[in-house]
């Protein structure tokens, strides 16, 4: 096996050698042989010839003079010569004259063809023999014929001979060849061979050491040098490769170390930057929560100031100290929020909320906003939103508050849409679409790709215009995220944006279900606002059809509606007319008035409206008007400044001095009567002593906690020392769940989170202590907003003091300083007033004095004077009827009727500078 | 292969043959041999001019009958044959070849006699007749017509004679140049 290529290369050199010379050996051969066979036929033939020549010769004789005897001796002397074998002499007539040997007759009878074979130069070759006749002749005549048999034997002993010595000498050659060839074998292939070997051990042992030994000065000496060298190449870089081996394993080793030591100094980096970062995120809730308390004290301090007489001038930097540290405090809450969400540690509630009731919400406390800036704000809830949901209601409301509030901010005119959907998403999951558009400034392209970037807005210098931190987008969109959805939008700078989301929800209570109920006819110029009304109406069982204004409506000339929705808003005083006109027609008038426009309602109602809807229009008053059903009319007046008086005891458990005075002044200004506990184990003690209505309880006090506290009283409860089961609410400072959790399992009923505002104290009292209260909430606005005549103005009173209580801030309060700065405020403008509407007149301004009146109008109705409000009304519809001034008798009526005002007030306790209402009078 | 086909017919040509089937007679034989002596003999060259004929004379009663003159056709050394019957050995000189018949046995040696300075070559069938001072005697051994040669007078005739036709004699007498 390892032998064979020797024997291959040595045998096919050999093969080549020899077939080689074989073949030219064998061609030389069969080339001399056929030569040599040649020559033999000519020598035998020429030989032939000459003894025929000499019996030819000799021949004639014997044979003209018939002597046999001669004739046979002539031919017996061809027995000399060893070819001839038979010789035959014929007569010109073919007779046999003489043979050879004389017995030829008898030996061979036919000795054919020797009697006939015919004179030829050729001869018959008819092998081992050879035939040839001669002609005998003498003096011109033909005698005869001589024939000769010659034998070719000796020939072809003569040519096997020369054939043995040439294939001995074929023989010979090949081996001479093969020795040769041996010889050459060992010069061009033991090389060969030799280096073959070499590669196989290298191949075997995979040792580039080993060198063939040097080959001859030839081809196969530079393939051994060019081997030799390779493996001298090889085995450099064999060891150049095992170095940088070595080198690498090294290297790999150390950078393996340098790498561990890199991550364990990334891990420990790692670590203290998320030790540093939850510190950071604690220190921001500490910090929050630590600014929160003095901030609580600012603000419940500066609400508790404003209730103290002072000056105008006071009063304005108060309300700028109150403006300013609100929205410090929305600041800390926003920074609270992100930096919770950032953390990971915002948790989502899942409280059962009315989604609809939120989105009304967050219109209500815009929409006074949008209505000074002119821009209508719209609420459109879908009929699809049900009732009740689970979901996290706070962060939804905090979600539509910042985009609403961005919506007002950046909308001058047009309007703002908010609309509510509610659809079962493919996976089942019911889903609240939520999206707020506005016709405000748009997003610039350039800014939309990072408008959710934290403390991002349009630019600084918007920043500075409109306020806030830029926070509220961030902030809405990772809580829309936390709450299952996305928050997008789209933008036409200059035109209109739209933000939208989605959030998950758990139906609790499905959407309420409206039988048709009629039809209904939306008169509004604005387009978007009779398509939203259009919606609402629709989403509440109505039909809808929608007019441009009371003409169109007059056209289609359709059978009576169920109610006519007449949106007064931008046609002044044109839209009352029209109202007017339209319930001449027998319509049943709602007028779409602006919110807290006592005037607006007056003069729907003395058009002809049947009742009034302020705007933004929401769902519930609706229903009610459209029903019929007028006592919801108020609503604005009861949501939006709520006037309780309750005699409810209040024990308050509060160790923070500040937030103590301030939740004490806020109940008392209620009528409350508070007991105040430092910690929870005063509280536990004056539990015991009195019976108490509601109990507010601080979580974290000194020496017991409100937990602690909770509990005691509780166990007191259930013992049976203590009295009926009190409710316990509270307060607290971080709105953890963690705390509100405990707070519940350890028997509270609600939880109010600080800072306490008086509303919600309200709200919690409202709900908590029901039973106690002292009065109704006022009501503004109803009686006032009754038609009136104009006839019987002098019969109404100077002073409706029931109005004045009304007005939010005032809240039923005789003594609130509000109600004292309302009255001094509108003496001092109604002195000038009178005065101009005096001089008005008397220079035949009727503008001026129409102007005048109208706002005197809306002020006086507004505080309550309903005399001076029913001459100003009259006076201004008068006025912009055309009527002649000087036929007016109400001018000189609104002096004494602004005196008996005054007068009324001064009465009813409300103390009036004298020397400005003076001053006012005489000037 | 085409003459090898011809054979047989050859061969039953060759049987048929008349010559085979007549055997010559001793006369038709010894004019031949006449004729062949002419062949093998030599003259001198005044004797016998080139344009002269071989003249064949038969001396006595002619015993060849028509076989000799039938050798009249035929040419020896190139030359025609004539056939001449003279009257006496006076007329015989001018031959080339005399033939003396057995008629003129007791005139034998005055024929002899008279031609013996001529250039005749001189046969006959009579015996002793060589050692009477002829040229060529026919002698019949065997049934085989054989010649003897007197050399001698061969040559003081002025004749020659062919070594081959001097090999083929029975028997050779005198010597050459005698």
């Amino acid at each position: 096996m390892a032998l064979k290529p020797h024997r291959s290369l040595g045998r096919k050199l050999r093969s080549i050698v020899l077939v080689s010379i074989i073949v030219a050996l064998v061609v030389a051969f069969l080339a001399i042989g056929l030569s040599e066979l040649r020559q033999e036929v000519q020598r035998i033939q020429d030989q032939a010839a000459i003894y025929a020549e000499l019996v030819v010769e000799n021949g004639a004789a014997p044979l003209r003079f018939e002597d046999v005897g001669s004739a046979e001796r002539l031919l017996g002397s061809l027995r000399h010569v060893e070819q001839i074998r038979a010789a035959l002499l014929r007569r010109a007539n073919g007779e046999v004259f003489a043979t050879y040997p004389i017995d030829l007759e008898d030996i061979a009878p036919n000795f054919y063809p020797l009697r006939t074979l015919r004179v030829d130069e050729a001869g018959i070759w008819e092998f081992p023999r050879y035939f040839r006749a001669w002609p005998v002749r003498h003096d011109g005549e033909y005698l005869g014929d001589l024939v000769l048999e010659i034998s070719l034997a000796g020939m072809l002993a003569d040519m096997v001979e020369w054939f043995v010595l040439a294939l001995v000498g074929l023989g010979l050659g090949g081996l001479v060849a093969t020795l040769l060839v041996r010889r050459a074998e060992q010069s061009i292939v033991q090389p060969v061979v030799q280096l073959a070997s070499v590669v196989r051990d290298v191949r075997n042992s995979g040792r580039y050491d080993v060198r063939a030994p040097a080959g001859p000065r030839d081809e196969v000496g530079e393939l051994v040098d060019g081997f030799n060298s390779m493996l001298t190449e090889i085995e450099a870089r064999d060891s150049a490769l095992a170095a940088h081996r070595d080198r690498l394993e090294q290297d790999v080793a150390l950078r393996t170390g340098e790498l561990s030591m890199a991550k364990e100094e990334a891990d420990v980096a790692r670590e203290e930057a998320e030790a540093a970062n939850r510190a950071k995120s604690l220190f921001l809730a500490n910090m929050s929560h630590e600014i929160r308390t003095p901030m609580n004290g600012v603000l419940g301090m500066v609400e508790l100031l404003r209730g103290t007489e002072m000056n105008s001038r006071q009063v304005r930097l108060i309300d700028t100290l109150h403006a300013s540290a609100e929205s410090l405090l929305y600041l800390i809450n926003d920074v609270l929020d992100v930096s919770k969400i950032e953390a990971g540690k915002l948790e989502l509630e899942q409280i059962e909320f009315s989604p609809r009731q939120a989105v009304e919400d967050v219109a209500l406390l815009f929409a006074e906003r949008a209505q000074r800036k002119d821009v209508e704000l719209m609420v459109v809830v879908s009929a699809n939103v049900p009732e009740r949901v689970c979901a996290d209601g706070h962060r939804f409301r905090q979600v539509l508050n910042n985009l609403v509030s961005n919506a007002v901010k950046f909308t001058d005119k047009g309007y703002i849409r908010i609309d509510l959907d509610a659809r079962v998403a493919a996976d089942g999951q019911l889903r609240l679409d939520g999206s707020v558009t506005d016709t405000g400034i748009g997003i610039p392209a350039d800014l939309q790709p990072r408008l959710f970037q934290a403390f991002s807005q349009a630019d600084s210098s918007m920043a500075r215009r409109f306020g806030g931190t830029g926070l509220g987008l961030t902030i809405s969109r990772q809580l829309v995220e936390l709450m299952g959805g996305r928050l997008e939008f789209e933008s036409i700078p200059e035109e209109r944006t739209r933000f939208f989301f989605a959030v998950d929800a758990r139906l609790c209570d499905p959407a309420p279900m409206f039988k048709p109920a009629g039809r209904v006819a939306i008169v509004a110029g604005s387009a978007p606002l009779r398509d939203a009304l259009m919606v609402q109406t629709e989403a509440l069982g109505y039909e809808a059809d929608g007019y441009a204004d009371p003409e169109a409506l007059a056209r289609a000339g359709a059978a009576p509606y169920t109610a006519v929705l007449v949106d007064r808003h931008g046609t002044n005083s044109d839209g009352f007319a029209r109202i007017a006109q339209m319930a001449r027609t027998g319509q049943r008038i709602v007028a779409l008035i602006r919110l807290r426009s006592a005037s607006d309602e007056e003069d729907a109602r003395a058009a002809g409206a049947e009742a009034c809807v302020p705007k933004p229009v929401l769902a519930s008053d609706l229903l009610a008007v459209l029903r019929g059903d007028v006592s919801r009319q108020v609503r604005q007046q009861v949501s939006s400044a709520p006037t309780l008086r309750s005699r409810a005891r209040v024990l308050l458990a509060e160790d923070h001095p500040v937030n103590a005075e301030i939740v004490c002044a806020l109940l008392g200004e209620c009528g409350c009567r508070v007991t105040v506990a430092n910690n929870g184990r005063e509280a536990v003690a004056m539990y015991r002593k009195g019976a108490f209505d509601l109990v507010l309880m601080d979580i974290q006090m000194p020496e017991m906690d409100g937990i602690e506290a909770t509990r005691e009283i509780r166990r007191a409860e259930r013992s049976g020392t203590g009295s009926e089961r009190v409710p316990i609410l509270a307060l607290t400072a971080n709105a953890q769940r963690d705390d509100r959790a405990a707070a519940l399992s350890a028997g509270m009923d609600d939880y109010l989170t600080k800072p306490v505002s008086g509303e919600r104290l309200r709200e919690a009292l409202m709900r908590w202590a029901p039973t106690v209260p002292m009065d109704a909430p006022a009501v503004l606005g109803a009686p006032a907003a009754e038609p009136v005549d104009s006839a019987v103005v002098g019969e109404l009173p100077a002073l409706d003091m029931a109005v004045l209580l009304g007005v939010p801030g005032v809240r039923g309060d005789r003594a609130a300083p509000m109600l004292k700065r309302l009255a001094k405020l509108f003496v001092r403008e109604t002195g000038q007033q009178v005065q101009a509407l005096a001089e008005a007149f008397a220079q035949q301004d009727r503008s001026a004095a129409q102007r005048v009146a109208h706002k005197m109008k809306s002020a006086a109705a507004a505080v309550g004077a309903s005399r001076l409000a029913g001459l100003a009304r009259s006076l201004d519809t008068a006025l912009k009827a055309g009527e002649d001034m000087s036929e007016l008798p109400e001018v000189a009526e609104l002096q004494p009727a602004f005196v008996a005002y005054q007068k009324a007030l001064v009465d009813e306790g409300v103390e009036l500078d004298g020397a400005t209402a003076g001053k006012d009078l005489s000037s | 292969m085409r003459w090898r086909a011809l054979l047989p017919f050859l061969l039953a040509l060759l049987a048929a043959s008349p010559l085979r089937a007549a055997p010559p007679t001793e006369y038709q034989l010894k004019a031949v041999f006449l004729l062949n002596f002419a062949r093998y003999a030599t003259w001198p060259d005044e004797a016998l001019a080139d344009s002269d004929a071989i003249d064949i004379c038969v001396l006595g009663r002619d015993p060849f009958g028509e076989h000799l003159s039938g050798l009249e056709a035929r040419q020896a050394q190139g030359r025609a044959v004539k056939v001449h019957y003279p009257a006496a050995a006076l007329e015989a000189k001018g031959c080339e070849v005399v033939f003396v018949a057995a008629s003129e046995q007791r005139r034998l040696n005055a024929i002899l006699r008279e031609l013996e300075d001529w250039p005749v070559l001189t046969v006959s069938d009579i015996d002793g007749f060589i050692e009477a001072g002829g040229n060529i005697g026919l002698v019949t051994v065997d049934d085989r017509i054989r010649f003897d040669i007197n050399r001698s007078t061969v040559a003081t005739q002025h004749l020659r004679l062919s070594a081959q036709l001097l090999k083929l004699a029975r028997r050779l007498i005198g010597r050459e140049g005698d």
